[in-house]
């Protein structure tokens, strides 16, 4: 290759690299934005909150809204609801869509392939189709006035079975034959060997989960009737609901208040999500 | 230690039938090596002897004991696997543990049984490490351990070697002989490379297309192959097969067997003028395609002097030639009257 050549491709380069790095701001900036927005706002007293043209900054830090939100509505209660809502779904899809996917994964059965149609079809079912009849079999059951309603529906999850078949169906044979060789029974074979192979891809769909479930707020306020069943995102809407208009301020410092703990576990979680299929196998 | 007899199996995936009628007894304390192409059965024939691959019919016996039904973990067997098979989420001692807990050995006892193979492997250092860490030949290392570990009565193996670069390879090859001395107990051992056969084997099984082509040492096998299949896939290059003229026998000779000479020698039994081809100069020997009046042949040399176009002369021995019917069975009597009609 001649000097211009190179010299060329270095520019090329050189510009490729600079167009993907504004790029990567401009749409960390249109991600963000949002946040910092309603983080800054919960900050503000309620005159700053409408002023225009508005300030990026806080002029004076006030905690007044947080102190609001609490006042206004009992927080805890409605905290504790969301989080027996998510943990509940989040634990009773453990128990259910993991040995599901392991058993679609592993066996073969009668009736698997129409087993798997079915999975996929309630895969595609969008929750506005079935809210009615669902609504309908709670009541006979006389189950609106608990949380069941919010978490029996999600406890088994197609597209976490979805999820964590492709995982399981990932983990090479030779390696569950070697465990056979070594004695081990099923049981030991799916904890031991398949499981923590298939962690990551677990915690993942585990989380999508999770954080669905606590951001949900078509289906708690279809199923419930009554406050003390209804999660968080549901109270911020009385929040809202104040006589003297919208009070920008308390409402972003309630919102920030549901998002926390999901950033928290993003956080905490981030390199697990990061290698849902991370098994290459090892040779 | 343990003699393992194969009985009438038979081996079918779907329709295709891969393995029919096949009979074979593995030798107690015996380093046997099952050796064919790709698709000729060995591996299958390995895995029904593991217990995870069963024998559409057929029995296989362990020491007199039938052991068709009896289920992989408790067959006293070990194997180790092409792959390796290590279970990567564990560390090097868990993976070697694994069996021995599942089999509730104390741990005292686990322990020791650790820290013995480990040694013995050269795996010490690195017990807490998790395997993605090392490299391949001490992950092979690994795979040998665990299945050390179990002190089982017959090691299987399946192309361990085959995933290592030629040098580790070659190492591993003689560390692999020595560990079979020390212990002394059956080794079956999957291959296609017939030269790892050779150098690791006390017993070869040839097979093809699900049949034992020969069974016998490798000394045996090189020198008196029952077959035109035998002849040709042990030794390199290839034995050389040529049809005789109005007979329907073929003539086969090994290459390194050839003597190629300047001058015609009246005293040879086979004897060919030719003209050389090709010459490929490998260090200690040379080949060289030599075109004759029955075809091109392939020759062996320690001589390297002869060049592209020269023209030569071909002797081989009468001892050195092996006849085949034309269905490539060697034939074994009655020879001199084959001899004379190829002479020259």
């Amino acid at each position: 290759m001649d000097r211009k050549a190179v010299s060329i491709y270095k520019v090329r380069r050189c510009v490729g690299k600079s167009i993907s790095f504004v790029f990567k701001v401009f749409m960390l900036i249109l991600f963000l934005f949002p946040f910092y927005w309603m983080i800054t706002t919960a900050f503000k007293n309620y005159q700053e909150s409408i002023l225009f043209p508005p300030t990026l900054w806080p002029e004076s830090f006030s905690f007044h809204a947080f102190i609001d939100v609490f006042q206004r509505i009992d927080m805890l209660y409605y905290f504790r609801n969301s989080a027996l809502v998510a943990l509940g779904v989040v634990v009773l899809q453990a128990l259910i869509n993991v040995p599901a996917a392991y058993g679609f994964a592993r066996y073969n059965f009668k009736g698997k392939k129409p087993m798997w149609a079915l999975v996929m079809l309630a895969f595609m079912i969008p929750t506005q189709i079935t809210f009615v009849p669902v609504y309908i079999m709670f009541s006979k059951a006389n189950l609106l006035g608990t949380l069941w309603p919010q978490i029996l529906p999600f406890a088994a999850n197609a597209y976490g079975i979805f999820l964590m078949r492709q995982s399981f169906m990932q983990v090479p044979d030779e390696l569950v034959e070697s465990a056979r060789m070594d004695n081990a029974g099923e049981i030991k074979i799916m904890l031991k060997v398949m499981l923590p192979m298939s962690k990551s891809s677990i915690i993942t769909a585990e989380m999508f989960s999770f954080i669905s479930t606590w951001n949900s707020y078509f289906w708690p306020l279809v199923m419930t009737n009554a406050d003390e069943v209804r999660p968080i995102t549901l109270a911020m809407q009385r929040l809202q609901d104040a006589n003297q208009g919208l009070e920008w301020p308390v409402l972003m410092a309630g919102n920030t208040m549901v998002v926390l703990p999901i950033l928290i576990l993003f956080i905490v979680l981030n390199k697990q999500i990061l290698s849902p299929f991370g098994y290459k196998g090892i040779k | 230690m343990a003699e393992i007899v194969l009985e009438n199996i038979e081996k079918s995936f779907g329709k295709t039938t891969v393995i029919k009628d096949l009979n074979l007894t593995i030798q107690d304390g015996k380093f046997t090596v099952l050796l064919g192409p790709s698709g000729c059965g060995k591996t299958t024939l390995l895995r029904m002897i593991a217990g995870i691959g069963p024998a559409t019919s057929g029995m296989i016996y362990m020491d007199g004991e039938d052991i068709s039904d009896i289920p992989p973990g408790k067959r006293n067997v070990a194997m180790v696997f092409q792959s390796y098979a290590i279970y990567p989420t564990m560390t090097v001692r868990e993976n070697i543990e694994f069996c021995l807990k599942n089999n509730k050995i104390p741990k005292e006892e686990r322990n020791r049984r650790i820290e013995k193979v480990a040694k013995t492997v050269g795996l010490e250092e690195y017990l807490n490490r998790k395997p993605s860490k090392l490299s391949g030949g001490q992950r092979q290392r690994i795979a040998l351990a665990r299945a050390m570990v179990k002190e089982p009565a017959v090691f299987l193996m399946d192309e361990p070697l085959s995933n290592l670069d030629a040098k580790l390879r070659v190492a591993m090859r003689s560390e692999l002989i020595q560990m079979h001395e020390q212990l002394g107990t059956t080794f079956i051992y999957v291959t296609h490379d017939q030269l790892e056969s050779m150098a690791m084997a006390d017993h070869i099984v040839l097979m093809n297309q699900g049949k034992i082509m020969q069974q016998a040492t490798p000394e045996v096998i090189y020198n008196d192959p029952d077959n035109i299949f035998t002849a040709q896939f042990i030794g390199t290059p290839a034995t050389n097969i040529l049809p005789i003229e109005r007979r329907e026998v073929s003539l086969g000779y090994r290459p390194e067997k050839v003597r190629i000479l300047r001058e015609r020698d009246e005293s040879a039994e086979y004897l060919r003028e030719g003209k050389i081809v090709t010459r490929e100069m490998l260090g200690s020997e040379t080949i060289y395609h030599v075109q004759i009046k029955e075809g091109r042949i392939v020759v062996k040399s320690l001589d390297f002097d002869f060049h592209n176009g020269d023209s030569v002369w071909i002797a081989v021995d009468r001892k050195h030639m092996y006849f085949f019917d034309n269905e490539g069975n060697r034939i074994r009597e009655n020879l001199s009257d084959l001899v004379s009609s190829v002479h020259e």
